[in-house]
């Protein structure tokens, strides 16, 4: 312990006094040696409810009583810390800092138990459950923002519930899978059958999915190698992408009724596109959802490019449906310089305007059979 | 008269961005190509083969020899594994499980 300190510090001084290359090699040496790995998810947390894998986080630094409560939908695909990725570079403080309460919904690691969940399971049980354990919480029903297949379900679940979330924002949720890639294109009708994808477990392994995203930008791996050698030199660099790395490369199984499900409904008969989606014995209309909407989505983004994602915005039957196009990727919507210069006053300042608001600056009631007449703001910022 | 060189070819980082700036199009516009589609389904449907003909020749061993195989253990796994969670569930008395603060 007191060896590794002391590495540590000569490491640290060697660091600050040497040139960048020397800076390069210790840099470089520390990382491969784990002493220098990025903490992530580090903000301060408690769990307020757990059902199976999945539990609800309440992030408790800094949050005020009576502020308003954010709950972050993750996707299903990757685990929930890219929204508190690092100190400095995380969503959630940055919500927080903003003066919001943050709760955060972690699907945990799907396993054999999980297998036979259905969209159903996550839109209609676990999502229904941590909105009443979160409105229990914070007296009132929360804003809900999604991130990829985590907006999807949001949306379905604002779509199949007459307790409308005080506001709904997507962060690149697509919704016209004819515009979505690879995965799409490789299980459409006459090639792979979902099915075959499905390892003994029942879900989808982790390689499946990277292999997936890997062919959206298949030399995107080495890019973000010679970045990061390019960066070596610069410790703080070197952490944000060696951290974004990790998170990228961990790729958890998919339960494999739900991707069944998706391929099915949400990919060959792009169901979504026409604002309704039949399942678990339901027809969901995207035109019940009545809650303030926001559409975020990256012009740069390969995995749910704009044309797959814009859609949505004119789906919803809320009297307020804005869009906002930012200059961003997939999950820079998430983290660095985007999300700390783009993403969050895009979210902080919509939710500004819309608060203020009379129908949502009331204790949430359930807003229903709202105005019809919609308004469609488009904006473009980071352009 | 120095002869002007592009950047690419004094610094490595440079042309290594270039080169991918000019083959990363050209990639993926390749891999969204049928001809690339297929022969990923083909490769697919190989290795599932493959896969399903190198497991069935385990379990005709495993069953020869009287030992379980994985798929059996991972089978009673599941069944025990969801045993806990409905005993876990009757003790709480739904599904959930609130945690107080």
């Amino acid at each position: 312990m007191i060896g590794a300190t002391l590495l540590t510090d000569l490491t640290d001084h060697v660091s600050t006094t040497a040139g960048p290359q020397i800076r390069r090699v210790v840099n470089g040496l520390r990382l491969a040696a784990g002493l220098d790995r990025p903490g992530v998810g580090c903000t301060p947390r408690t769990v307020i409810w757990s059902r199976g894998r999945a539990s609800l986080m309440h992030y408790t630094a800094g949050a005020d009583a009576g502020n308003p409560t954010i709950l972050l939908v993750p996707s299903l695909i990757n685990r929930s810390y890219i929204w508190d990725l690092r100190h400095g570079d995380s969503f959630v403080e940055h919500l927080l800092g903003a003066g919001f309460d943050v709760m955060c919904l972690d699907w945990g690691e799907p396993d054999a138990r999980d297998a036979h969940n259905t969209m159903s399971t996550y839109v209609d049980d676990y999502m229904v459950a941590a909105v009443a354990a979160a409105t229990r919480r914070c007296g009132s029903v929360p804003i809900v923002i999604g991130h990829c297949f985590g907006g999807l379900i949001a949306v379905l679940w604002a779509a199949s519930t007459e307790q409308q979330p005080r506001a709904l924002i997507t962060l690149a949720a697509p919704t016209n899978w004819d515009e979505v890639g690879p995965l799409s294109w490789l299980t459409r009708q006459g090639r792979i059958e979902p099915e075959d994808v499905l390892d003994e477990t029942g879900n989808v392994p982790p390689a499946a999915m990277l292999t997936a995203f890997q062919m959206i930008r298949p030399l995107g791996d080495i890019v973000t190698y010679v970045t990061l050698f390019d960066r070596l030199h610069d410790r703080e660099a070197t952490q944000a992408i060696w951290a974004l790395m990790a998170w990228a490369r961990g790729h958890i199984p998919f339960p494999g009724t739900t991707f069944v499900e998706m391929i099915r409904k949400l990919s060959r008969e792009n169901s979504l596109i026409t604002g309704k989606v039949a399942f678990g014995g339901r027809i969901r209309e995207l035109s019940s959802i009545t809650a303030p909407f926001l559409n975020i989505y990256g012009r740069k983004d390969h995995v749910a490019p704009p044309e797959s994602v814009k859609p949505l915005t004119s789906l919803v039957g809320s009297t307020t449906a804005d869009e906002r196009e930012l200059n961003a990727g997939h999950i820079g919507l998430l983290v660095g310089t985007t999300m700390r210069g783009k993403t969050m006053p895009t979210v902080t300042g919509w939710l500004d305007k819309v608060l203020t608001e009379d129908q949502i600056t009331r204790p949430s009631t359930p807003q229903l059979n709202a105005d019809k007449s919609k308004r469609l703001g488009v904006e473009t910022n980071g352009v | 008269m120095a002869l002007k060189l592009p950047d690419w070819a004094t610094d490595l980082k440079a042309a290594f961005f270039a080169a991918e700036r000019r083959v990363s199009p050209r990639l993926e516009q390749a891999i969204r190509t049928d001809t690339f589609l297929d022969a990923m389904t083909v490769a697919n449907s190989i290795s599932r083969l493959a896969h399903r003909s190198a497991d069935g020749a385990r379990f005709s061993i495993a069953e020869a020899l009287g030992v379980p195989t994985s798929r059996q253990i991972l089978d009673l796994q599941r069944s025990i594994d969801r045993l806990v969670e409905e005993q876990q569930s009757a003790r709480t008395g739904c599904d959930d499980n609130p945690q107080q603060p």
